[in-house]
C-alpha cells in the first residue's frame, strides 16, 4: 500500500517534470549546467562506520567542495545492501539521489537474495573510486608462511583448516570459495555476523586463515597483529612489497576485490552523469584523497564511467558462476 | 612508572584549554541530541561528523568522545524521565529509574546516574591505561563456546529482571527468543521468518521493540485511564539531589557495577549491555529488600549505570590494543580518524602517543564535563515532567517516531514500532514485564550464532562446551542458578517477596 502511494507520487512528479521540460524546451544540457541546484543525497547501503560509509563520506565531502552543493550521506542499511540500493534504483533519475555501491549491492547481494532491482540495468554508472584486493592473513606465529603451506595442510587434512569471514556473500567468503575451488582443497568456512569477531578469533588462533579485504587488514598488518601470506592484486601492493601475489604463488586466475563505485538511477540525463563523472575523475587525482585511500588499503580508481560500465557486469557474471559452482544458496 | 607517564602525556593533551572546550562542546551537543528519544550515540555522531572535518584531529576526537558520552547520558535521561530506553543498557536504567521519577525522585535518579557513571568512568579510564594488555588477553580467551555459555547464563539471569510472576517472566524470555529468530541465518545465509520483506532480513531493531513495548505501550495505557488519574508524574518533587541515605545505598552498588563493567566491557559485541543487566541481577540478589527492585530502588539505577559506563570505557581496549572496532560507535570513530588523515591501528599508540593517551584521558574529561553540565540541568529536566500530559505525550510520540526513523532512515521501523506499541499495551494490561523479553531478544540470536559456530569449529562435538574451563564454569553456574530459581521452596518464597501489590 505504501509502495503504491510512493509509486504514484513519483509517477506524478515525472509527468510534471516531463511537462515542464516539454513546455519550456529546457534541454538536458541546460539542466546539467544548473546541476546541482539543491543538496544531493548519497545513499550508503550500510550503517555509519565501516569502509563503504567512510569512502562515501570522503567522496561526498570532495563533491560538495567541487560542485558547490552539499552532498549528504544517508545511511540506509539492511537486507545485505538491498534496501539502500532499491531506494536508489527506484528514485527519480534527476541526479539528486546517488548510490555508494559496489561489491555487495551491484554484484553479490542480488545473486544471494531476492532483489527488487537489476544490479546493472537499473543504474547509470558514474565511476569507481577504488578497489580493495584480498589479503590472505594468519596469526603472527602460525605455521603457514606461504600459500603453498596452506594448500598442503588443507590437502593433508581436508575439512580441518578453517577460514573465517564476515558473513556469507562477503568478499572474504567469495575469496575463500574461489581459492578452495582453484586449489582443489576443502576447507571449513566459518561465517561471522559482520563486525570484527572473526579477526579476534584469528588472533586467538581459533581460525587458521582469513581471506580478508585490504581495508580491514591493512592497519592490523602494519601493527604486527596479523601476518600477510599473499595478496590478490595483479602486482605487489606498495604497502607490502615483501608479500607475494597469488599470481606469483601459482593462482593467476584468482580475483576477488572489494570495490566501491558511484551510481545514479537508470535514465539519469547523460549531461548530469558526465558532470559527476568528470568531477569524480578530478577527485581521484587529488593527492590527499589518494593518500587517504591508500592509508586504508584501497587502490584508488579512475572515476571513469565507461570503466565501471565494463567492470560491474563482469563481476556479476563471475560471482554468478562461483555461487552456482560452490552451491551457495539462500532463499 | 609507565602508567603514570602515559596518563601525564594524555592529560597534557586533553586538559589544554582548547581541548577542554571541545570536550565540553561535545558533551553538550551529545546531551542535547541524545536526549531526543531514540537518537543514540551513533546517529548523533554521524549527524555531527561533517562539522568536524575542519578541526585538528586530536580536538575532533576529543569532541567525538564528548558527544559519545553525552549521547549515552542523554539516553539514560530519557529512560529515567519518560521510560524511553534508547539503547539496550538503558532498558535496565528505565526499570527503576522511571519508577523513581514517578515517585517524584527523578532528580535523585538523574544525579545518581551521572555520579555513578562518573565514578565508573574514572575507574574505567585508569583500568584502560593500566591493564589494557591483560584485559586484551582475556578477550582472546573468549571463543564461540565461551560466548555461548555466557549468553546461556545471561538468559537464565534474565528471569531475575522481572519483579512479578516467574511464569510470566519465562514466557517473555521465550517470546523474546522467538522474535530474535527473525533474521538471516548467519551460517547458511537463509532469511528466516522474513516473509519476503527485505527489512526483516536483518531482524527487528532492538530500539523498535524497546520503544514499542516500553514507552508507547505505557502511553496507551495511561491514556486509557480517566484524566484525573492520568498525571502519573510528580505532584511534589522531593529534592533534586540524592540524600545521604541514597549515597550510602548506591555507593556499593556503583562499585560492584564498575568491577563488572570493567571485566565484561572487554568482550566485543555485548559487553557493556551484559554488564548492566548482570549488575542489576547482582544488586537484586544482594539487596536487603529485593522487593524494592522494580519499584524505584536507587541501587537499580546506580549499579547498572556504573556498569554500563565502565564497560563503555573498557570496550575501547580491543580497539586501542588491536585497532579492531568492537562496536558501531568505534567503527565510526575509526572512520573519522581516517578521514582526518590518521591511519588507525595498534601503531597509533607508538606513532602518535599524545593523540592516543589524549583520547583515553579525554574519556575521563568527557565524563567530568557531563557531571558539570548535567547536575545543573537536572532541575530543567525535572521541570519537563510537570508539563501537562496532554502536551507531553504527543511530543514524546513525535520525537520517538523521529528517533525510530533515524535508526536506518526507513519508515518500516516506525510501522514496526506501532505494532509493538499495541503489543506493549497488551503486556501492560496483562502484567507481563517487557525487560526479560528484551534480554531474550538480544541474547537469543547471539547465543544461537555462537552455539552453531562452536559446533561448526568443533566438527559437531558437543563436549566442547564442558571441556573448556571458562565455558564449563559458566554452564555450571547457570545450571545452579536455574535450580535455585525453580526449586519449589525458594520459588514460593520468591512469589511472596515479589508479588506486586498494584
Amino acid at each position: 500500500m505504501n509502495k503504491a502511494t510512493f509509486g504514484s507520487r513519483r509517477g506524478f512528479a515525472k509527468l510534471l517534470a516531463a511537462a515542464f521540460v516539454a513546455g519550456f524546451g529546457i534541454t538536458g544540457t541546460a539542466y546539467a549546467q544548473n546541476y546541482p541546484a539543491k543538496p544531493v543525497t548519497l545513499v550508503v547501503p550500510y550503517p555509519a562506520g565501516g569502509a563503504n560509509d567512510m569512502l562515501g563520506r570522503l567522496i561526498g565531502q570532495k563533491l560538495s567542495e567541487g560542485l558547490g552543493q552539499q552532498f549528504i550521506i544517508e545511511n540506509k542499511p539492511g537486507g545485505g545492501t538491498l534496501i539502500g540500493a532499491t531506494a536508489v534504483a527506484k528514485a527519480a533519475p534527476d541526479g539528486y539521489t546517488l548510490l555508494v555501491g559496489g561489491f555487495a549491492s551491484n554484484s553479490v547481494s542480488p545473486l544471494l537474495f531476492k532483489a527488487d532491482y537489476d544490479p546493472i540495468k537499473d543504474f547509470e554508472p558514474i565511476g569507481m573510486f577504488g578497489t580493495a584486493p584480498t589479503v590472505v592473513i594468519t596469526y603472527p606465529d602460525s605455521p603457514y608462511k606461504t600459500i603453498k603451506d596452506v594448500v598442503e595442510a588443507a590437502k593433508k587434512k581436508p575439512d580441518q583448516i578453517m577460514y573465517g569471514s564476515s558473513g556469507n556473500g562477503s568478499p572474504l567468503h567469495m575469496s575463500g570459495e574461489m581459492f578452495t575451488a582453484q586449489a582443489g582443497v576443502k576447507m571449513v568456512h566459518v561465517p561471522y555476523k559482520g563486525g570484527s569477531a572473526h579477526i579476534l578469533d584469528l588472533i586467538g588462533k581459533r581460525l587458521d586463515v582469513i581471506f580478508d579485504t585490504s581495508t580491514n587488514s591493512t592497519p592490523l598488518i602494519k601493527g604486527g597483529k596479523v601476518r600477510p601470506i599473499a595478496v590478490s592484486s595483479k602486482t605487489r601492493l606498495p604497502d607490502f612489497p615483501d608479500v607475494p601475489t597469488l599470481t606469483e604463488s601459482g593462482y593467476p586466475d584468482f580475483s576477488v576485490n572489494g570495490w566501491y563505485a558511484l551510481y545514479a538511477p537508470a535514465k539519469t540525463p547523460k549531461p548530469i552523469v558526465d558532470k559527476l563523472s568528470a568531477e569524480l575523475q578530478k577527485i581521484m587525482k587529488m593527492p590527499d584523497v589518494v593518500e587517504k585511500l591508500r592509508g586504508v588499503g584501497v587502490t584508488p580508481g579512475t572515476g571513469k564511467a565507461d570503466e565501471l560500465a565494463a567492470y560491474a557486469p563482469a563481476e556479476l557474471e563471475k560471482y554468478r558462476k562461483l555461487i552456482k559452482d560452490a552451491n551457495i544458496k539462500a532463499d | 612508572m609507565d602508567f603514570l607517564h602515559n596518563l601525564y602525556i594524555g592529560f597534557q593533551t586533553s586538559l589544554s584549554l582548547i581541548n577542554l572546550w571541545y570536550a565540553f562542546l561535545g558533551a553538550m551537543l551529545g546531551t542535547l541530541i541524545g536526549v531526543l528519544p531514540g537518537l543514540g550515540p551513533i546517529a548523533t555522531i554521524a549527524m555531527l561528523l561533517p562539522s568536524m572535518y575542519t578541526l585538528e584531529p586530536t580536538s575532533a576526537l576529543i569532541m567525538l568522545a564528548g558527544i559519545y558520552y553525552g549521547a549515552q547520558y542523554g539516553g539514560s535521561t530519557t529512560a529515567i524521565l519518560i521510560n524511553v530506553p534508547g539503547e539496550a543498557s538503558s532498558v535496565v536504567t528505565a526499570l527503576d529509574g522511571y519508577k523513581m521519577a514517578r515517585k517524584g525522585r527523578a532528580g535523585a535518579a538523574l544525579a545518581t546516574a551521572a555520579l555513578g557513571s562518573f565514578f565508573a568512568g574514572t575507574i574505567g579510564t585508569m583500568v584502560v591505561a593500566a591493564f589494557a594488555p591483560p584485559l586484551t588477553a582475556l578477550a582472546f580467551e573468549f571463543g564461540a563456546p565461551e560466548y555461548c555459555a555466557l549468553m546461556f547464563l545471561g538468559l537464565v539471569g534474565a528471569v531475575v529482571l522481572a519483579s512479578g510472576s516467574l511464569a510470566k517472566a519465562l514466557a517473555m524470555v521465550v517470546l523474546g527468543l522467538l522474535l530474535g529468530q527473525i533474521n538471516t541465518d548467519v551460517i547458511t545465509a537463509v532469511p528466516r521468518f522474513s516473509f519476503g520483506i527485505t527489512e526483516l532480513m536483518d531482524g527487528i531493531n532492538f530500539v523498535v521493540i524497546a520503544m514499542g513495548v516500553f514507552s508507547f505501550g505505557e502511553i496507551i495505557a495511561n491514556l486509557g485511564k480517566p484524566a484525573e488519574h492520568r498525571d502519573v508524574f510528580i505532584k511534589k518533587v522531593t529534592g533534586l539531589m540524592p540524600t545521604k541515605q541514597d549515597f550510602k545505598d548506591s555507593a556499593p552498588a556503583a562499585l560492584r557495577g564498575t568491577i563488572l563493567g570493567c571485566l565484561l566491557g572487554v568482550l566485543p559485541g555485548a559487553g557493556p549491555m551484559l554488564a548492566s543487566f548482570t549488575s542489576y541481577s547482582v544488586e537484586k540478589k544482594v539487596a536487603k529488600n529485593p522487593g524494592e527492585f522494580g519499584q524505584g530502588a536507587i541501587q537499580g539505577v546506580a549499579g547498572p549505570e556504573a556498569a554500563n559506563n565502565a564497560g563503555a570505557q573498557t570496550s575501547f581496549i580491543p580497539m586501542l590494543t588491536l585497532g579492531i572496532p568492537t562496536s558501531a560507535v568505534m567503527a565510526l570513530m575509526i572512520g573519522a580518524m581516517t578521514l582526518m588523515g590518521i591511519q588507525p591501528g595498534p601503531q597509533v599508540m607508538t606513532t602518535n602517543p599524545s593523540l592516543f593517551w589524549g583520547l583515553i584521558t579525554s574519556m575521563w574529561v568527557g565524563n567530568l564535563m557531563l557531571v558539570i553540565l548535567n547536575l545543573p540541568l537536572i532541575g530543567i529536566w525535572v521541570k519537563l515532567l510537570t508539563v501537562p500530559y496532554r502536551f507531553l505525550f504527543p511530543a514524546i510520540m513525535a520525537f520517538c517516531a523521529i528517533g525510530v526513523y533515524t535508526l536506518s532512515n526507513n519508515t518500516f521501523d516506525v510501522y514496526c514500532a506501532a505494532a509493538f506499541a499495541v503489543l506493549g499495551f497488551v503486556f501492560h494490561k496483562l502484567g507481563f514485564e517487557p525487560a526479560p523479553l528484551i534480554l531474550g531478544f538480544i541474547l537469543g540470536p547471539m547465543m544461537e550464532e555462537n552455539l552453531r559456530r562452536a559446533l561448526l569449529m568443533a566438527h559437531g562435538d558437543w563436549s566442547v562446551f564442558v571441556t573448556r574451563p571458562i565455558s564449563a564454569t559458566m554452564i555450571v553456574v547457570a545450571v545452579g542458578l536455574m535450580i535455585a530459581i525453580t526449586l519449589p521452596a525458594i520459588s514460593k518464597k520468591r512469589e511472596e517477596v515479589f508479588v506486586e501489590d498494584e
